[in-house]
């Protein structure tokens, strides 16, 4: 490690010297080698790879399958590949003219695999890495290659957090083992690290609004999931450690389309969706909001004035029950407002998505343009996206390629806030006011004014539809890459990456929207920038002497992040006119603020390296390592190591099974390796003063500055190994292939906040301690069940298990004793309920105090009191297992694609249950709620199932604040995709190909889940839909 | 291009050129130098307490605890919690409010029912016990500022009083809530990590004595007739918070000698009982938090109902509908007590009806500043939230003379507050009578304003009083609030419950 960092720092002069030896290299005559390739049915196969065997040494066949091939070996092997065909080698023997035909087989092991910086045969693979072609998927209505990604790769879980369009999801390889750290993987778009994977869109500033953004952006949703070629996922560290300090949750690599030699092709997708809403809350109408109110409230009037059942005084003593809807009301209540029903609709996606390909063996061009344009399910809500790319290869001379990607996407969105708020009822988002607003009360006042509900805080569910929550996002994406051949054996890349995003959010709340909390208008301007930049150059040196293949990787990088934003907010304007385009009308000038933030940049400095080795093509070696500058890392601690190494071994190429009907591959690995996580890092190691208090002196704000921050001068990565062992296996001739990986991941020196004790002015301070570990199990399986000529049928399983638990615990912080110290990472905790108490003889002793409808807390040490000892562990939110399960069927010119996803054995609480609390409707200031309200206890409805009004003396003496009333294992399984396609059968036409389908997207969901979707972390998630899509995909 | 076809000699030199840019921008500035971090928008101990603003800055923060703000975000850990004197249900003066018989809610039934424990209060919603780490700061500031060199000494000194006072004024919160607490005063403590016990009451008191004793000499007397210094500690504060103190410790030869100082300093009752909440810096005022309109006064908002449209001359859309006064606390008024005028007893609705007690109405409206009428529907109104003001003083020398020697020399502190109200001397009561009598006259002068449950707990009638009102889940020992969950977990032991709370 030592030698690395110096290597690192004085390396430069002397990489440059070894660089410029090896240009001086001198030629030896050459013998040009022509053909054409073809498929067994004739047709000429175009970009076909053709490569001398064990050098760099290639070329790829033009648009009538022809290539030609310069080599001074005349002894050689061509190795022909192209994908969807196996992969044929043909040894030179003198021959100046080779004509090969390819058999179609889309075999998974003569695919190509993107490792990072350089692709690798999948049967060299050592690692576990899965690779999954984009193109095999349905690409239509989903916004984010990440959406295409569920349930596709054994270990990736991507978690929805809602189905806001173009929302991010949380994506997590192999589990999530730093508990307070980032756990997503790190994104490597065509060779380029985005070291700063997050969305630019500017958050709504919520300090008097309440309500958060509304935007949650995938980042990745600027990139065309159609662009994608491929997605290659490295699982563990052995693969990952390339990426050194910032790989620690996984890599995945997205490769783009690129240009092939031969006549143009332009292909032309479009579709049009229609999104239905699915069920979301079920919500009281009007009579039964009247009935449940008066109900509920005279259970509080009981219970508050201590009237039996609740207590003893006599009714006479005190005011009569005063109900605040009259049982004439009631009658006449109907159904009144469907608030839900209003703010939702139906949805669209128009899709529009033209590429043309093709050059010359010089020139090759893919270029793309995508409008994607989503009209959402909430009023107001829509998004577009507006994408074009570039990507250019360009051969200049016999040895040096140039290669230029460019993208640049604009998206447009018109944002509605859900998810939680931070205040009350005033700063309800419009969700949460459709659900609270009473449904007895129309839209409008007869003046044309919003009505008001009982609780006048609520903002009117329909005045949302005037609020403008617009951003907008740029990105560009710019890699220029310089490949050099330098001699035939080695390679030299310099590849700079330019990734610039600005958000811009454009926010106004009309004054006519009569939000209480800034009733006379508001507006809300922000930028937010993110620029990555980076620069790599690396050699890649190949050679093979016998039966002995050698391939080196080395190479250095330099990487910067810049994150900049800045943001106003102007209160009270005399007029809506302006909305938000002329801020310097507002008037109230102290609520008026503007804030701006530069983060410290992170610079990163890099040096890498990965050698292959394999003898016989049977025994392989992969060592990789890398080490890491990063300026985020403390003084004491600027760089770090990451190692790692595997073993492959080819079993089927052995003697005893190279003759096996049976076994066509066998392939065992092990891996072991290191990486790292530094994402919470930041400044985190600088001692700091902030600004942020206020206090008023006068009636001028004065702004305070408090420190933030103490210095840790240790505080760097934290540490990821991971052991794996996988075998690859292929039976019959690879009609079955897959593989099954075991991984042992642990994460050590773990980014964490020593907790300081609540009376230190700072009550933090950033550490690496503690340790946690993930085990885990992933099996996949690739079977083609029929392949006759006119019906095939193809099925892809995969199924991932892990349990994550701590390993060594933060000796400073004190923790509750009922917390074990090898628990699991996220386990709950909490009381354990039996019900509630319907009747006086159902009060357990050790609840003496306890009121009819309270919830009946277990004594779990029968101790007599309950406290933090009856605290118990209630489940886990991970899953026990998740799978995916595909089948694909092509009957002729049909094909079908059905594809499910699911998880198994979470814990999780019923997200209806907050809604199922009598004190949200029976108040003077009443709120609507869930349908289900009806079963709450009350003294005239003793058979409720759900706890009543009298508040529970015993829940406050429980630390860990959770119980189980509401909890449950929950499985689910999910119809995400059915997909029916037709091919037009075309022979002569300027149309190659054309193809029509329906698709149907997130049909049903089977669960045992009480709440809304299982999938959806968040409080109040943006509805679900259910997508009908019908498009067409053509060839010229 | 033509030209690199079979010419390595080209290709070198232009892969030379690449190589060379490339090892520019890295290696420009060094490898070790390219590796610091720089800090743009935030401050370091390199460039923070240089000069008097810095040092205002500072004090700003230990101030803005007591703001009339919803919440403070705690820059040491980025916890949100509501400020001390903010309306909202979950903060210092609410819970004193709604503890009591002066208050009504619906908004916590824990409190108000006397359910809670010490994990009932979590996150924002436990908004009174994590100000513990603002002492903390204070002593950090103290300690800061006392090792500034380029600001002069007078200047130091005034803000190292100023926060001394801050200090004891969190301290003295605490202590109302939960007795003792492990706060730190101590320079040489903060950083230190390890879990130290709570103290006794004595040293508890004598810390707050001391800090605001010596904080005296090095302040003004009173900021009421200074528009842009008003909201600073001032000797007045100081004093009050002595008075404060003494109260609650029940040492009344103190408590006496220190309001009688404070009858010195030319504070006086203001003529009109209603003035004192709509006049700014008016004279009875010893400190009201300063509001503008980003930091407004919420609480005209949160007691109007619903329904309102008008009462007398206020006439204004609906409010909050939070806060209520139970008709029994209304009935201790005497029919001419002109205190009553800031109280709304019956309003007219939106729909045009009269709510009132015979309507159903679930309880008088404590209004309190009245200033309102003709200023809009709010939400917020810059009217400075009233803390300490000279009555309390008067009534509070009234409690100390009587506690000490009977009612003789008392009547006449608290006779001129009642006079002020327009209602008849007190006069020939034993001690225990004028005892009763003063409770509930303090009740009546100083309506929600926080000290109902201080009189409460300190005559021993806090619990009794909510049993009374059905409140059965009230236990003796729930005259301080439970020591919170999480810090006695974090206390691993060390620190020690309020009685009778579990752990």
């Amino acid at each position: 490690m030592q030698h690395f960092t110096f290597l690192l720092k004085k390396s430069w002069p002397l990489l440059l010297l070894f660089q410029l030896i090896i240009f001086s290299a001198a030629y030896a005559q050459q013998i040009t080698i022509s053909g054409t390739v073809t498929s067994t049915t004739g047709e000429p196969l175009i970009g076909v790879s053709v490569l001398l065997k064990g050098t760099s040494i290639g070329a790829q066949t033009d648009v009538k399958g022809n290539y030609l091939l310069k080599t001074a070996n005349t002894k050689g092997t061509l190795v022909f590949t192209y994908i969807g065909f196996n992969t044929k080698e043909e040894s030179i023997d003198g021959r100046n003219k080779i004509n090969v035909q390819l058999t179609d087989n889309s075999k998974s092991l003569n695919e190509v695999v993107v490792l990072g910086y350089g692709t690798s045969n999948k049967r060299d693979v050592t690692g576990s890495v899965v690779s999954v072609k984009t193109s095999d998927l349905p690409q239509v209505a989903v916004t984010s290659v990440n959406n295409m990604l569920q349930g596709q790769a054994a270990g990736l879980t991507l978690g929805t957090r809602s189905a806001q369009p173009g929302g991010g999801l949380t994506v997590s390889i192999r589990g999530s083992l730093s508990p307070n750290g980032d756990n997503s993987p790190l994104y490597v778009i065509d060779g380029v690290p985005i070291t700063s994977n997050a969305s630019a869109v500017p958050a709504l500033n919520d300090k008097d609004l309440g309500f958060y953004g509304g935007v949650d952006q995938d980042p990745l949703s600027s990139i065309n999931p159609s662009d994608i070629q491929s997605v290659d996922v490295l699982k563990d560290a052995s693969a990952t450690a390339i990426y050194g300090a910032a790989a620690a949750n996984g890599v995945i690599l997205v490769t783009t389309k690129r240009g092939k030699a031969g006549k143009a092709v332009v292909s032309y997708s479009g579709s049009y969706t229609i999104q239905d809403p699915k069920k979301y809350f079920d919500l009281l109408d009007a009579t039964g909001f009247e009935t449940q109110q008066v109900r509920l409230a005279h259970d509080k009037y009981l219970y508050d004035n201590s009237l039996p059942p609740y207590g003893n005084t006599a009714p006479s003593a005190v005011a009569p029950f005063t109900p605040l809807f009259t049982q004439d009301q009631i009658n006449n209540a109907g159904k009144g407002t469907d608030w839900l029903g209003l703010i939702m609709r139906n949805g669209s996606v128009n899709e529009q998505n033209i590429s043309v390909s093709g050059g010359t063996d010089k020139t090759k061009i893919f270029t793309s343009f995508n409008y994607y344009d989503n009209t959402a399910i909430l009023e107001n809500s829509n998004f577009k996206r507006y994408s074009g790319r570039v990507n250019i290869d360009q051969q200049l001379g016999d040895r040096v390629k140039f290669s230029l990607n460019l993208t640049f996407s604009q998206i447009n969105s018109a944002n509605v806030a859900t998810g939680s708020n931070s205040g009350g009822a005033e700063k309800y988002n419009e969700l949460q006011s459709a659900y609270t607003f009473a449904p007895n009360i129309g839209i409008y006042n007869p003046d044309g004014t919003y009505t008001k509900s009982y609780d006048n805080l609520i903002t009117n569910p329909a005045a949302f539809f005037i609020i403008q929550n617009q951003t907008t996002t740029n990105r560009f994406i710019a890699s220029p890459n310089i490949e050099v051949k330098v001699t035939d054996d080695l390679k030299w890349n310099t590849i700079v990456g330019v990734d610039k995003q600005t958000g811009e959010l454009n926010f106004y709340l009309p004054a006519k929207a009569q939000n209480y909390q800034l009733p006379d208008g508001m507006a809300q301007l922000a930028t937010n920038h993110i620029e990555n930049y980076s620069a790599e150059s690396y050699l890649t040196y190949t050679k093979k002497i016998k039966d002995n293949s050698f391939s080196v990787v080395g190479g250095v990088g330099y990487y910067k992040t810049i994150n900049k934003s800045f943001g106003l907010e102007a209160v009270d304007f005399f007029t809506d006119a302006f909305g938000y385009n002329n801020v310097g009308a507002a008037s109230d000038k102290d609520r008026s603020f503007q804030n701006s933030n530069r983060a410290p940049d992170l610079i990163k400095l890099s040096g890498y390296f990965r050698a292959n080795y394999s003898f016989k093509d049977k025994y392989l070696l992969t060592v990789t390592g890398r080490e890491d500058g990063e300026s985020y890392f403390a003084p004491n601690r600027k760089y770090g190591f990451f190692p790692g190494a595997s073993l492959g071994w080819r079993i089927a190429q052995e003697d005893f099974l190279k003759e096996s009907k049976v076994i066509s591959n066998l392939k065992l690995r092990v891996g072991y390796g290191t990486s790292g996580n530094s994402t919470i890092l930041g400044t985190n190691s600088l001692p700091l003063y902030g600004t942020g208090p206020q206090y008023v002196i006068g009636t001028t704000n004065l702004p305070g500055v408090g420190l933030t921050q103490i210095a840790n001068p240790n505080l760097s990565w934290e540490t990821d190994k991971t052991i794996n062992a996988g075998l690859d296996y292929g039976f019959f001739n690879d009609r079955i292939t897959g593989s099954l990986d075991v991984y042992q991941k642990s994460a050590t020196d773990l980014l964490d906040y020593d907790k300081l004790p609540v009376n230190n002015a700072v009550g933090r301070v950033a550490t690496n301690v503690g340790e946690t570990r993930s085990r885990g199990i992933e099996f996949s399986i690739l079977s083609r069940n029929v392949i006759s000529d006119d019906f095939k049928w193809t099925t892809n399983f995969n199924i991932s298990a892990y349990k994550n638990y701590w390993v060594q615990r933060n000796p400073a912080t004190a923790y509750a004793q009922y917390i074990g110290y090898n628990d699991p990472i996220r386990e709950i905790y909490g009381w354990q309920t039996n019900g509630i108490i319907h009747n006086t003889s159902q009060i357990p002793s050790y609840m003496p105090g306890a009121k009819l409808g309270n919830i009946i807390y277990i004594n779990h040490n029968n101790d007599g009191k309950l406290d933090i000892n009856d605290v118990v562990k209630l489940g886990n939110p991970d899953p026990k297992f998740s799978l995916g399960f595909g089948n694909t069927f092509t009957y002729k010119n049909f094909d079908l694609y059905v594809f499910m996803y699911g998880s198994f054995g979470m814990y999780m609480t019923n997200n209806y249950g907050a809604y199922y609390d009598p004190t949200i409707i029976n108040v003077a200031n009443a709120h609507n709620t869930l349908a289900g309200i009806s079963n709450v206890f009350t003294a005239d409805n003793p058979n409720g199932i759900y706890p009543g009004y009298a508040s529970n003396p015993y829940t406050g003496s429980n630390p860990s604040t959770v119980n189980n009333f509401y909890g449950q294992k929950v499985n689910f399984l999910r119809l995400k995709n059915i997909t029916l396609g037709y091919k037009l059968p075309i022979k002569q036409s300027f149309i190659k190909s054309l193809r029509f389908f329906v698709d149907l997207q997130n049909l049903a969901v089977i669960t045992n889940y009480k709440g809304y979707d299982p999938e959806f972390t968040e409080v109040n998630p943006y509805p679900q839909a259910t997508s009908t899509t019908f498009g067409v995909n053509a060839n010229f | 291009m033509k030209s690199f076809k079979n010419k390595p000699i080209n290709l070198t030199r232009y892969a030379v050129l690449l190589l060379s840019c490339f090892t520019l921008v890295t290696m420009d500035s060094g490898c070790k130098k390219a590796l610091d971090s720089k800090v743009y928008s935030q401050l370091t101990p390199e460039n923070f307490y240089k000069s008097e603003s810095d040092i205002n800055a500072a004090v700003i923060t230990i101030y803005s605890p007591f703001s009339s703000n919803w919440d403070q975000t705690d820059p040491g850990n980025g916890n949100q919690s509501a400020s001390l004197y903010n309306a909202d249900i979950k903060t210092y003066l609410l819970k004193s409010i709604m503890t009591t018989d002066e208050g009504g809610t619906d908004w916590d039934q824990n409190l108000t029912n006397f359910t809670f424990g010490p994990a009932t209060y979590q996150g924002l919603g436990n908004s009174v016990y994590p100000f513990i780490s603002y002492v903390a700061k204070a002593t950090d500031v103290i300690n800061n500022v006392s090792q500034v060199t380029s600001v002069s000494d007078n200047v130091k000194k005034k803000y190292l009083a100023e926060t001394k006072v801050l200090r004891a004024w969190l301290m003295f919160v605490l202590y109302d809530f939960f007795g003792p607490v492990n706060a730190k005063t101590d320079p040489a403590t903060l950083s230190s990590n390890t879990i130290t016990p709570r103290p006794t009451a004595e040293v508890y008191s004598a810390q707050i004595e001391s800090d605001l004793t010596s904080a005296i000499p090095d302040l003004p007397a009173k900021y009421n007739t200074d528009n842009t210094n008003w909201g600073r500690m001032s000797q007045g504060m100081a004093q009050m918070l002595l008075l404060k103190l003494y109260m609650q410790n029940k040492q009344w030869a103190k408590a006496e000698a220190t309001a009688k100082t404070i009858t010195t300093m030319g504070y006086s009752l203001m003529p009109n009982y209603a003035d004192v909440f709509n006049v700014k810096q008016n004279n009875e005022l010893i400190y009201s938090v300063p509001t503008n309109s980003s930091s407004p006064n919420y609480w005209m908002q949160e007691v109007l109902p619903g329904d309102f449209a008008s009462a007398g001359n206020i006439t204004r859309g609906p409010g909050w509908a939070g806060y209520y006064m139970p008709w029994a606390f209304y009935d201790k008024y005497e029919a001419a007590d002109t205190r009553k005028n800031t109280i709304i007893a019956s309003y007219t609705t939106s729909a045009g009806k009269i709510a009132n007690r015979a309507s159903g109405l679930r309880g008088a409206i404590p209004l309190k500043y009245t200033g309102i009428a003709g200023l809009g529907d709010g939400p917020g109104y810059n009217f400075d939230v009233v803390v300490f003001r000279y009555a309390e003083v008067l009534l509070s020398l009234a409690e100390a003379i009587n506690e000490q020697r009977g009612p003789a020399d008392a009547y006449q502190y608290v006779n001129m507050v009642r006079s002020r109200a327009g209602v008849s001397a007190f006069s020939g009561m034993s001690t225990d009578q004028f005892r009763t009598a003063l409770l509930d006259e303090r009740g009546r002068e100083l309506y929600c304003e926080g000290t109902r449950r201080q009189d409460l707990v300190r005559q021993g009638l806090l619990i009794s009083n909510a049993i009374a009102r059905g409140k059965t889940s009230a236990q003796p020992y729930m005259t301080l609030f439970p020591i919170p969950s999480d810090v006695m977990i974090q206390g691993n032991g060390i620190i020690k419950q309020n009685p009778g709370y579990s752990n």
